[in-house]
């Protein structure tokens, strides 16, 4: 011990003894002679390092052992620069228009240069998607790498998107997730409650934090074994780098609103389709409005949405400092987000500090640590509705489409007796509606809770510490041990108020004539206290996952043979607990944020949840290659996961990549001038999935406060119940997908277009599988069934990019496009009923693909308007007559015309769409279905509409740049598929709310007053079976200009004058404009369908980044 | 330095000691419970019966809610006593035939729990076997006896109401295990015979393990009970008996009839020495057995499930029927109008049938009726209570100022109807919260019981004690014992038969047994496929009818309201002793005033249209549904349906 502890003193001491000459010089770039700040200037095979000050001018020590300078700046090529005994020295530099192929780039548990790289791996250009205004980094991924998928976001304040990679498949009943593995720094991101990947953090991660992003799409992802089948996003924080105190600070000022609302109809469209609607269904007077009425309802012009919608503010400030010495290197950051509201009241802001040192302990020891803090508060009003119907979607995010088709003609206040009041809204022409009523419109009034102090509050605070104690072992080259250990600990606390409503309500409107306000008398209000879902309630949820690892690494080269291998052991676990509280009957005004006023405690809601989960694995990575020429990498993970039975727990998972960089043979070198790179690379590997929730594999018996029969004085109470789990499956154990990816890397022309190819062949077998829809599955057994490991899928598909980047003097272009094509085919699957085509080729089949027909009924084109719409007498006895013909000459006794269910003519009605009859019985013991039997019905009589749901999509992503000047956009186009109008059905029971339907419906069919309707009318939509059939489908064809940002770099010398080192302006926007909308009246737009319950939000950003 | 190395060295230490899965081993699902620890303790496997209830009852809100775990008014809707909703087994331009148009209540599996027929069963089965089972050693040997009683008796009503359904269904007694393979338990559809006789024998053993009347009423009250199985026994074999089920139910010696008679006299002694009987002694009683409260034993509930009384939304099992039948002007649901068949329906004061020669006029419907008339309907100016306002009272009549002018309708009560019903509402419900008023569903009653009685009486020809039963129904309310209480002198079994199901319309209207009675006698249509019960009874069939009402119309056109508050002052309080005045009051405040004026648009209407019931003869029992079919292909269809390829089903459920 003493002996090495000399050893090692001996070697920092070293340095100290030996001579020591300084080497000034200064950095250019190759083309402009431009002075570079910044570079990075260190000497070959040292890690110490300077960097050159404003005026590109360094100035290094260097030991005699030392002739070659290494530069490297981002954004150019790195240069080798030998030297002899100058003492000054100027170094060029190029631009690179190809990526640095000596990158380094994150890899799991580790880096390799990126001209190593063997598997599927791509990296996100942080440079290209950091003026984005978006609430996530999620959301900066769209279109950025082919085979991610990227969906949602932009729209209610709080909603992320959601990422994921590939196929990914989820047969299973529940516990399914497609979200991809997210690594932060080596620590695996899941979900302390589920165990499953979790995007929570990486979506609160502000970019200017982040140095890189990649993406391992394959078999290269099997190094996380039993979670690596939905692919891996890996992501490293930014460290400090040596040099004098860096200072940048960023800041976005944005500005949101909807890209548009769906056009509804004004008071008076509404009153004439309401009309329409329940004359059509019979309904008595009291239904309609009469016309003085529709006259009074020109004047009138309530716009619910519009009260209280407006452009809102958000913005977005980080500051980060990086910098040290040989010795210790440091990052800080923090940055600050607050967004503004759209609707209702709001105060979001989010707090995120990072703080990191990497510190030589000693020669060879090393230690990293990293501190990351974040805390978000979000304070904002509650306004939920517990109401689900047509354009409501209940919950706590559904007022956005309740009020924009909230009819026109109803007020949220009026002036009874003097006194302006909140009012109950009338749910349709007939409905005084009921104010107590638990689930229903007219208990609910958005501005009466919007200033009762109805609320909810969020503060989310979490912090993850990261420690790394890395120790090069001086007797062995190129041996190395490393200890991780990450933390991360998270605290929520929620807090809804919902206060009660003080509500008008207008108790004669039910009756014809007496519809409007204006028509209700003083005493015909009656006032009522909605308390039905006034309540308090607290969640408070405190995680803590933990990650350790250790590692042995070695890294050396034996002449042109260059070895890495690393082994790990790592160990988990996740804990989270819940408290749950819930107090009923607060008092108005009285409530001041603790329990004491919040009303009485509902003690059989009041919960503690507890959760743990913990996994054990076993990892390693072995690279070997021969002059970067010839390369081979192997992991390989073995998991061990309380998911599944102790004998169950391991899994074990390799994977195996080699690549061939063929333009770097001599007989390639010599002939092909114009390929600069072709390197072909193919993966093989065992990736795992545990999609499926804990403890299956063990009968249990969930105990809840509610679930339990009262009995005696607790007679038609709540009492405590014990529910009997799923009947378990011991057997449960992990599936299996076998990666298998062949790859191209190519650059032609100067390394001016690069091309990326990869395709993958990926099977699964032994998929978690729901079996309680298989053939010969007795019903009569009860319960349920866990899932078992059974159906196998094989899913293949293409990606491509292709990017072109070229510079004329000043001026630079890129132009990359990204695509991809996918499909699979179910290999093995459970039997299943015989059935119609419609069914038997679109479910998951044994022999089915993923890419089906699209089926449908087939309008009846016969009819008078040849649009398949009935809207004479005639018409219905042609078409009666059509189907009685069928029936007759179906050659089965006693076939009768049968329309849906409907089985006398009278049943029909004008209005109403009719479709061809195609098929009758079918015959399961022979497996033939039969012709035409004059029935109609759904799957029996639909035919292929389409031969294939197929969507194609391209992204293209566009940089422009000329001196200071940068523009980029991406621009996605997509069609194939299928479209379908938004046709909404409106419910007819006495607890449907009466809705104002999107502007094209105003030329609804009406036999009285529109007999030349185009649409069919909505009251008999689930007569002719709403929209399944032709009849609503729609062009697919898309192009959307999605973002867009264009950005100014001030002159050096300026800004020097200012003392700043750079300044940078943008605008950028994203969500913008779609070039073609294919929707009648073009009544909404192509981002939103009409009963979206909150808009796709379009960004507008300024922005400044300032580095000091 | 050296510290560092130690630091190091223990890390390594730490990190592969970390290596060895017992941590993993260590965790535990924090909510949830293995088996060996709830059936050995008496508190959870209390907790798992008390979900095993909440699985069957948690959704009867409402006693016209019908159906174990469904709870829903279909069945209720396609009798005379609800008008306005047509089912589709009565809607004439409707015609159900194919397996895809059965009822799906026979359940499909799915990997989560379902709330289904089967699953209640496996439920049920899971705790006989584990009440065996070793893992049970702790609990008490009487718990375990009430806790197999208890899953004995569910698991009776739920084959009950699947051979109700269905007919003949798989019986699977024993907790199998699910498989695609296992021949052993595709288990086909038993005959509806041996269902029956499964479903008494689960009684027979529940009366045997059960108490007839649990001690410690606070905490047990409403568990099922001997009492209740064997009560229970007599319905079960009733039904069997009754002509859905039983070929030979024209033969008054028929063994179904006699079994079903031995089993209701059975229960009458064994539940009467237990102290059950009819609750109160007069019609006043007979309106408030329902909420006598949820811990006090009440004498008329056999089968009772309790509502919440609490005053909050997420407590419990709240009430939908008290909001139902409160009209408008009661702050309530808008109320449940009574047809017109229904109030015609009920007999005179004197227990004597309605007819235009013994004095009846439908106009004025509320003169000299059954006691129980008033009390299952409420009408203008009767006193119908709240709490804080005993004496309240609405009116249903509407008013127009001119034949085209918007109609008004006192207190916006906006019924179909100049009565509405107001059975077992509580006058002491509060109108903020109807929902929680403090009603409990009497699911099974006493009056019931001799009703089953008096109706195998009759079948098996005994018309004497047929009659006899329906005396002690009527004597309770306080109809006269003269003329066998207005039953007349009957002469053949078909009167005595259709004597009983007329008393039991009005003794237990409004309570979800009429579809029911309907089913078991088949009285929807006249075939000899229904074996022409219609004709031989004397009835007219529902097929052709349709549920009619009417309103109280001012006579003259004006625009305020015809009546003065003095001429709503009225207090029709049948308990009264000045009762009749008080109704001749309403009789001449309605010659003043109103006229019976047809409904607006007619009550029955599929799409603009009137419809009359139109029920065909295979609805009476369903066909299991296609996605039962395509699955369990070794299940047969039921004659009268068409299986899932389409062809006639073969199974027969008469035998």
């Amino acid at each position: 011990m003493r002996f090495v502890l000399f050893f090692l003193l001996s070697l920092c001491c070293m340095n100290a003894f030996a001579q020591e000459r300084t080497v000034n010089g200064v950095v250019v770039d190759g083309k402009t002679g431009e002075h570079l700040p910044g570079a990075i200037v260190s000497a070959k095979g040292r890690p110490s390092n300077v960097s050159t000050k404003y005026d590109g001018t360094f100035s290094i020590k260097l030991l005699p052992s030392d002739s070659i300078l290494v530069v490297s700046y981002i954004g150019y090529k790195r240069v080798q620069q030998k030297i002899g005994d100058e003492t000054f020295v100027t170094i060029r530099m190029d631009s690179t228009v190809s990526a640095d192929l000596n990158d380094v780039v994150v890899v799991g548990y580790g880096t390799q240069s990126k001209r190593d790289i063997t598997g599927s791996m791509a990296t996100v250009n942080i440079k290209q998607i950091q003026d984005m205004p978006v609430a996530s980094i999620s959301e900066a991924l769209r279109g950025q790498i082919p085979g991610l998928n990227v969906s949602g976001g932009a729209q209610r304040p709080g909603e992320l998107a959601s990422v994921s990679i590939r196929q990914q498949f989820n047969w299973g009943k529940d516990g399914g997730n497609t979200a991809p593995l997210i690594v932060i720094d080596d620590v695996l991101q899941v979900d302390p409650q589920t165990g499953l990947p979790s995007l929570d953090r990486f979506n609160q991660l502000d970019l200017s934090e982040v140095e890189s992003i990649t993406v391992l799409r394959d078999a290269s992802a099997a190094i996380y074994g039993s979670r690596a089948s939905q692919g891996v996003i890996v992501i490293k924080t930014k460290r400090g780098q040596a040099g004098a105190p860096k200072v940048t600070y960023s800041g976005k000022f944005e500005h949101n609103d909807a890209v548009s609302h769906s056009k509804v109809m004004n008071a008076r469209q509404y009153g004439e389709y309401s009309n329409s609607f329940n004359k059509a269904l019979g309904r008595s007077d009291d239904y309609q409005y009469s016309e003085q009425e529709l006259n009074m309802m020109d004047t009138l012009n309530y716009d619910w949405l519009g009260n209280d919608w407006r452009s809102a503010g958000t913005m977005q400030h980080s500051l980060d400092i990086s910098g040290g010495s040989d010795n210790a290197t440091y990052f800080m950051g923090a940055s600050y987000y607050t967004q503004g509201a759209n609707l209702g009241a709001q105060d979001f802001k989010r707090w995120t500090y990072r703080g990191g040192a990497d510190v030589k302990l000693a020669s060879g020891l090393h230690l990293g640590a990293t501190i990351a803090a974040a805390n978000t508060n979000v304070e904002k009003s509650f306004t939920k509705i517990n109401f689900s119907d047509g354009f409501a979607n209940g919950g706590e995010q559904n007022d956005y489409s309740v009020l924009l088709h909230m009819p026109k003609y109803i007020p949220w206040q009026y002036n009874i007796d003097g006194v302006t009041q909140y009012i109950s809204p009338p749910l349709g022409s007939n409905r005084a509606g009921n104010v107590k009523g638990n689930n229903s419109l007219s208990n609910w009034n958005y501005y009466a809770l919007l200033n009762n102090g109805s609320k909810t509050t969020n503060k989310n605070f979490n912090y993850n510490v990261n420690f790394s104690l890395a120790y090069d072992v001086p007797f062995i080259q190129g041996l190395s041990f490393k200890l991780n250990y990450g933390l991360s600990q998270a605290a929520t606390n929620t807090e809804q108020v919902m206060m009660p409503q003080l509500l008008y309500q207008a108790t004669n409107i039910a009756s014809a004539g007496q519809h409007l306000f204006s028509e209700t008398a003083d005493k015909d209000w009656k006032a009522t206290n909605n308390t039905s879902n006034s309540r308090v309630t607290y969640d408070n949820t405190t995680s803590k996952s933990e990650q350790s690892n250790f590692f042995i690494n070695y890294n050396r080269s034996f002449g042109e043979h260059n070895i890495s291998a690393m082994v790990s052991v790592e160990k988990a676990t996740n804990e989270l607990e819940d408290r749950y509280q819930i107090y009923e009957n607060p008092t108005a005004g009285i409530y001041n944020g603790t329990s004491v006023s919040a009303g009485t405690l509902v003690t059989d809601n009041t919960i503690t949840y507890k959760y743990e989960s913990g996994s054990l694995s076993y990892l390693g990575r072995a690279a070997y290659n021969y002059k970067h020429k010839y390369l081979l990498d192997f992991v390989f993970r073995t998991d061990a996961s309380t998911v599944f039975a102790p004998e169950n727990y391991w899994g074990f998972f390799p994977g195996l990549s080699a690549g061939w960089v063929i333009s770097d043979e001599d007989f390639f070198k010599d002939h092909i001038r114009w390929v600069d790179l072709l390197k072909i690379r193919t993966s093989w590997g065992l990736t795992g999935n545990n999609n499926i929730k804990a403890w299956k594999w063990l009968q249990t018996y969930t105990a809840e406060t509610n679930k339990g029969f009262g009995f005696g004085t607790n007679g038609g109470l709540y009492v405590t119940g014990a529910t009997p789990g799923a009947t378990p499956n011991r057997d449960v154990h992990w599936d299996q997908t076998l990666q298998r990816n062949f790859g191209l890397d190519m650059e032609f022309l100067k390394s001016r277009l690069a091309v990326t190819f990869d395709q993958y062949f990926n099977s699964t077998t032994d998929m978690l599988t729901d079996m309680s829809g298989a053939l010969n599955t007795p019903i009569s057994v009860g319960g349920a069934f866990a899932e078992q490991n059974f159906a196998a899928v094989n899913a293949w598909g293409t990606e491509l990019s292709i990017t072109w980047k070229d510079q004329k003097g000043d001026f630079r272009y890129s132009i990359g496009i990204n695509t991809g094509l996918s499909n699979y085919k179910v290999k093995k699957y459970y039997d299943l009923p015989f059935d119609y085509p419609s069914e038997s080729t679109t479910r998951k089949a044994e022999g089915n693909y993923g890419i089906v027909p699209v089926w449908g009924f087939k309008t009846w084109k016969q009819t008078s308007g040849g649009d398949g719409m009935l809207r004479t007498d005639a018409d219905i006895d042609n078409y009666w007559n059509y189907l009685s013909q069928n029936a007759a000459n179906s050659g089965v006794e006693g076939a009768t015309p049968d329309f849906m269910g409907i089985t006398d003519k009278s049943g029909l009605k004008k209005g109403m769409l009719v479709y061809q009859d195609v098929a009758g019985n079918l015959d399961a013991d022979n497996k033939t279905i039969a012709g035409p039997n004059g029935r109609i019905e759904e799957n029996e009589d639909y035919v292929k509409l389409k031969k294939s749901n197929r969507s194609y999509g391209l992204s293209t992503n566009i940089n422009l740049g000329w001196k200071s000047l940068s523009l980029y956009t991406q621009i996605a186009t997509s069609w194939g598929g299928t479209n379908y109008l938004d046709y909404i059905k409106q419910g007819t029971s006495s607890t449907n709310a009466m809705w104002s339907q999107p502007i094209y419906l105003t030329d609804m069919y009406d036999e009285d007053t529109n007999p030349d309707g185009k649409y069919p009318n909505i009251a008999y939509y689930d007569d002719f079976g709403g929209t399944k059939s032709d009849f609503f489908m729609l062009p697919t064809f898309r192009m959307v200009i999605r973002t867009l940002s264009v950005g100014y770099t001030m002159p050096t010398k300026l800004v020097k004058k200012a003392k700043l080192n750079s300044v940078r302006f943008f605008l950028s926007g994203n969500n913008l404009w779609d070039l073609y909308n294919p929707y009648p009246k073009k009544f909404r737009n192509m981002y939103d369908p009409a009963d979206v319950g909150y808009p796709t939000l379009r960004t507008w950003a300024l922005g400044v980044n300032i580095g000091f | 330095m050296k510290k560092l190395f130690y630091i190091l060295t223990a890390a390594v230490l730490i990190a592969s000691t970390g290596c060895s899965k017992q941590f993993l081993e260590d965790m535990q699902p924090y909510n949830k419970y293995g088996e060996d620890q709830i059936f050995s303790n008496e508190e959870l496997t209390e907790w798992y019966i008390a979900r095993l209830y909440n699985y069957y009852f948690a959704s009867y809100r409402n006693p016209l809610q019908t159906v174990i775990g469904l709870y829903n008014n279909d069945r209720s809707n396609m009798t005379e006593e609800v008008g306005g909703t047509i089912p589709n087994y009565i809607n004439p331009t409707k015609t159900l035939i194919n397996a895809a148009d059965a009822d799906n209540y026979y359940g499909k599996t799915s990997s989560s729990v379902t709330n289904n027929p089967y699953t209640r069963i496996r439920y049920c089965n899971d705790l006989l076997e584990k009440m065996d089972a070793p893992v049970s050693a702790p609990l008490s040997a009487q718990f375990k006896k009430q806790a197999r009683g208890q899953a004995y008796m569910l698991r009776a009503l739920q084959y009950f109401d699947l051979v109700r359904i269905y007919g003949g269904v798989p019986i699977v007694l024993t907790v199998e295990n699910n498989s695609t393979t296992d021949v052993s338990i595709q288990t086909p559809r038993s005959t509806s015979s041996e269902c029956f006789a499964q479903i008494v024998k689960d009684l027979d053993s529940a009366a045997a393990l059960l108490p007839m009347v649990w001690d410690a009423p606070s905490d047990n009250y409403g568990k099922m009970t001997a009492a209740a199985a064997i009560a229970m026994k007599s319905r079960v074999l009733l039904t069997a008996a009754s002509p859905l089920f039983n070929k030979d139910w024209d033969n008054q010696g028929s063994e179904k009839w006699k079994a079903a008679l031995q089993a209701g006299l059975d229960a009458e002694t064994k539940l009467s020495g237990a102290g059950y009987g009819l609750y109160g002694a007069n019609a006043k009683d007979w309106s408030e057995m329902a909420f006598t409260g949820n811990a006090k034993f009440n004498k008329e509930a056999i089968m009772v499930f309790q509502l919440s009384d609490a005053s909050s939304s997420s407590a419990g099992y709240n009430n939908s029927w008290e909001n139902q039948v409160r009209p408008t002007d009661y702050e309530g649901g808008g109320g449940l109008s009574a047809t017109k068949q229904m109030l015609d329906l009920f007999p005179l004061a004197n227990g004597e049938r309605q007819t235009l020669a013994n004095g009846y006029v439908d106009t004025f419907f509320f003169e000299n009726r059954d006691p129980r008339f008033y009390r299952t309907f409420d009408f203008s100016g009767e006193k119908w209570g709240i709490k804080g306002n005993p004496n309240k009272t609405t009116w249903f009549y509407r008013w127009k100022p001119s034949e085209d002018g918007k109609v008004v309708y006192y207190g916006n009560n906006q019924t179909n109807s100049p009565a509405i019903v107001r059975k077992n509402s509580n006058p002491e419900a509060d109108s903020t919260s109807f929902n929680y008023s403090n009603t409990s569903i009497i699911e099974y009653r006493y009056a019931e019981l001799l009703l089953n009685i008096a109706e195998c009486y009759a079948a098996t020809g005994d018309i004497n004690h047929a009659v006899q039963y329906i005396g002690k129904i009527r004597a309770r309310v306080g109809i006269p014992s003269d003329n066998n209480y207005g039953v007349g002198n009957l002469t053949t079994k078909y009167q005595a038969i259709e004597a009983v199901l007329y008393e039991r319309r009005i003794e237990l209207a409004y309570e979800g047994k009429r579809f029911w009675d309907v089913q078991r006698w088949m009285l929807y249509d006249n075939t000899d496929r229904s074996g022409n019960t219609v004709q031989k009874l004397g009835l007219q069939p529902l097929n052709g009818t349709h549920r009619e009402g009417y309103y109280w119309q001012a006579k003259n056109y004006t625009a305020s309201d015809p009546l003065t508050p003095a001429d709503r002052s009225i207090l029709i309080d049948p308990d009264a002793a000045d009762f009749k005045a008080q109704l001749d009051k309403l009789k001449s405040v309605y010659e003043k005033y109103f006229v019976m004026t047809p409904l607006d648009k007619p009550w029955d209407q599929v799409n603009n249209t009137a419809v009359n019931i139109d029920f065909q003869p295979n609805y009476y029992l369903s066909g299991l549904p296609s996605s039962v079919l395509s699955i369990n292909d070794w299940l047969e269809q039921n004659i009268g349906w068409n299986d899932y390829s389409g062809a006639p089903g073969t199974f027969d459920y008469q035998k």
